[in-house]
């Protein structure tokens, strides 16, 4: 069994992977794109994500890549449809998804990174469609995950944890839907629960059992200060990993528990620890920080005022869209986003983007010497 | 906790990652991807200042050990083993890794503790070996013999040394828990196994007739140090429990946990009957080092430059 710090990447990639189609969907629906015109946008970004080699390399034991190549990765994911997103929004998106897998890892086990990492999966499944075999793709991984940390021990796990910890260290974006959530303080920290639902089989904090020849012969629980704060287990899985982003805050089909409450999904699993806020203020502020937080986005996604520079409005796939690009680039139809140019009133040009978004792929970019990873997602 | 200072970086996510010494200094690892970025980090106590040790490359483990010709800093990792000063302005000794990682695995050490009967320093390895160095004086540490577990066993997670066992004891990632008889000059010999004893071993320490083993799913399990029978199990805390130390003198075992608490237990030298002195919230985050000094307990967070006292 390759030690757990060889098996970060798949966890890295698939959970980060997850997050972003997450936030790329929520933008689709929002801007009220034809279903089946956002289902070939996501189908293409989760085709290229789960490319039988792309991920077959993915799971080789393999030391964790740095910040910078994980980013350079998510890049090339991003651009994989039809969508380009400039240096800024790219940078905000990439913020977006490390914060969000950064309170996932915080929040659990060491082995309920593995359940996270499956709801994303099923998440993926249900949020691509089975359009052109990506179903098929997305469980080929699902088993791949199985098959590498079905059998993996708890120290291994806690040592993929850990190097997982190291490579989102420092990472401290204030994200509004957290600070509203109040999981992340006003620092970029996130705060931490000292409540929750315990483990299958872990006992109330506390409690002492005594021993003699094997057996137990007494108990006593003694009071430690959380002690009382803690659910006895479930035998649910966590909800963490399903997505944030979506109004309905549907779990994954796997998990029999109710839309968890925001305060819950910061935590293992269970209901919501005492005292739940009135929910009506709370809902209305969550979805217009999500909306607010993503706003910027939407108006680089969508056409925006007109540039002369980069696309105009009445013909976002035009010739002169590409003048900066320069050869190569020419006739290729791509939606150019321009983080410069002012945003907001995008719904006019998102509208004849719908027509057109069924378009040919554009020429990958060439490989880079060395990232492996990277270019195995060129010949995707 | 009474009051905080700062470090100058945030702690990372390892076990026991703050170390203490007998005259004012604590020590924490900041791990980091970034190539000449990992470091350690330092605070003395007295003075109330902080700053930037040497850089480190993948620590695994630190901690002070107490020889008789002062406290040294230990440090280890995927190169292998430094000794340093108490400030870790000099490097004493180091000890390189045996041989070269597969290609599926990587080589490491972890954990060392001090045997005070021997002047051995005692290094735990990824391939579950031990490794003593004599440590007779500043500036005349010795490489002594790698020693091999009696039976296949996973990466030594911790050692402490057992003065009623008279015995170096181990634990490992497989939660075996190994006893092993010192030698002056032969390798160490595993004389005792105890399988499965927990699940992912964190920390391991003495408390005079007894041995404590920290389990990071929440528990300690109390054994009787010359039996290894197991006395006494204590469910700690509800999340990870992340680091332990001792004061074996009062019998007082300290553990925090990524419950976010520290709780102070205390067990009785003879039956091993457990009591809790202190239970408290820290901060919300995840604390992973509690370290104990003359004026009470230093606890650090992940990602946090805190150190909270």
């Amino acid at each position: 069994m390759a030690a757990g710090a060889l098996m970060t990447m798949p966890v890295l990639i698939v959970n980060m992977g997850g997050e972003m189609v997450y936030i790329l969907a929520q933008r689709l629906q929002a801007q009220q794109i034809p279903s089946s015109k956002g289902q070939k946008v996501l189908c293409d970004v989760v085709r290229t994500m789960y490319y039988p080699r792309f991920i077959e390399e993915l799971f080789k034991p393999q030391e964790i890549y740095s910040l910078q190549s994980t980013r350079q990765i998510f890049d090339r994911l991003a651009h994989s449809s039809i969508m380009r997103l400039n240096e800024s929004s790219m940078g905000k998106l990439f913020d977006l998804m490390i914060m969000g897998f950064k309170l996932q890892l915080m929040s659990v086990s060491p082995r309920e990174i593995i359940d996270v990492t499956n709801n994303h999966l099923e998440e993926l499944r249900r949020l691509a469609g089975d359009g052109e075999g990506v179903s098929s793709l997305v469980e080929e991984c699902v088993t791949q995950v199985r098959q590498a940390y079905g059998q993996m021990g708890l120290a291994d796990l806690c040592n993929m944890r850990h190097c997982l910890a190291t490579f989102v260290q420092d990472c401290k974006v204030k994200v509004s839907l957290f600070l509203h959530e109040g999981t992340q303080k006003s620092d970029g920290a996130f705060a931490m629960p000292s409540f929750g639902t315990l483990q299958e089989g872990a006992l109330q904090p506390g409690t002492v059992r005594y021993f003699s020849g094997g057996q137990e012969v007494r108990r006593e629980v003694l009071s430690t200060v959380t002690g009382n704060s803690w659910l006895p287990a479930t035998g649910q899985r966590t909800t963490l990993g399903s997505n944030i982003y979506d109004k309905e805050r549907r779990p994954p089909s796997s998990s029999a528990s109710a839309p968890s409450e925001v305060q819950a999904s910061a935590t293992n699993t269970g209901p919501p620890a005492p005292p739940a806020p009135p929910p009506s203020p709370i809902e209305v502020a969550k979805t217009a920080a999500a909306v607010g937080e993503l706003n910027m986005l939407a108006s680089l996604i969508g056409g925006g005022h007109a540039s002369t520079e980069t696309f105009k409005l009445e013909n976002l796939f035009g010739h002169d869209m590409f003048t900066k690009e320069g050869p190569g680039t020419s006739g290729a139809q791509v939606i150019q986003i321009d983080g410069a140019a002012a945003g907001g009133e995008h719904r006019g040009a998102l509208d004849s983007i719908r027509d057109e978004l069924e378009v040919p792929a554009p020429p990958p970019p060439p490989p880079e010497e060395g990232d492996d990873l990277l270019d195995l997602m060129d010949n995707a | 906790m009474a009051a905080a200072s700062q470090l100058t970086s945030g702690a990372s996510l390892l076990h026991n990652n703050l170390a203490s010494s007998s005259t004012g200094y604590v020590a924490s690892i900041h791990n980091s991807l970034n190539a000449g970025q990992g470091k350690l980090l330092l605070h003395a106590l007295a003075s109330g200042q902080s700053k930037d040790g040497p850089e480190v490359v993948q620590a695994t483990s630190i901690r002070y050990l107490e020889t008789l010709h002062g406290p040294v800093l230990v440090v280890t990792s995927t190169n292998g083993t430094q000794v340093y000063t108490e400030d870790a302005s000099a490097l004493i000794f180091f000890l390189p890794l045996s041989d070269q990682a597969g290609p599926d695995s990587i080589r490491y050490h972890q954990a060392a503790c001090f045997v005070p009967t021997t002047q051995h320093m005692v290094i735990g390895t990824s391939k579950g070996t031990i490794w003593p160095v004599s440590a007779v004086a500043a500036g005349q540490y010795v490489q002594l013999h790698e020693s091999a577990p009696s039976s296949p066993t996973a990466e030594v997670s911790d050692l402490c040394f057992s003065p009623i066992a008279d015995a170096v004891v181990s634990v490992h990632n497989n939660g075996d828990l190994r006893l092993w008889q010192v030698s002056e000059d032969a390798p160490y010999t595993n004389s005792d196994v105890v399988a499965n004893l927990c699940q992912a071993p964190v920390r391991v320490v003495s408390l005079g007739a007894q041995l404590a083993v920290a389990d990071g799913p929440g528990s300690i399990f109390i054994l009787d140090a010359t039996t290894r029978e197991l006395k006494a199990e204590v469910t700690a805390h509800g999340r990870w429990l992340s680091a332990a130390v001792s004061r074996e003198d009062i019998g007082l075992l300290v553990t925090v946990g990524e419950d976010t608490v520290l709780n102070v237990w205390q067990v009785d030298p003879s039956e091993g009957i457990v009591s809790l002195h202190h239970s408290t919230v820290v901060a919300d985050k995840l604390l992973c080092g509690v370290a104990l000094h003359g004026s009470g307990a230093s606890v650090v967070a992940y990602d946090s430059a805190r150190d909270q006292r």
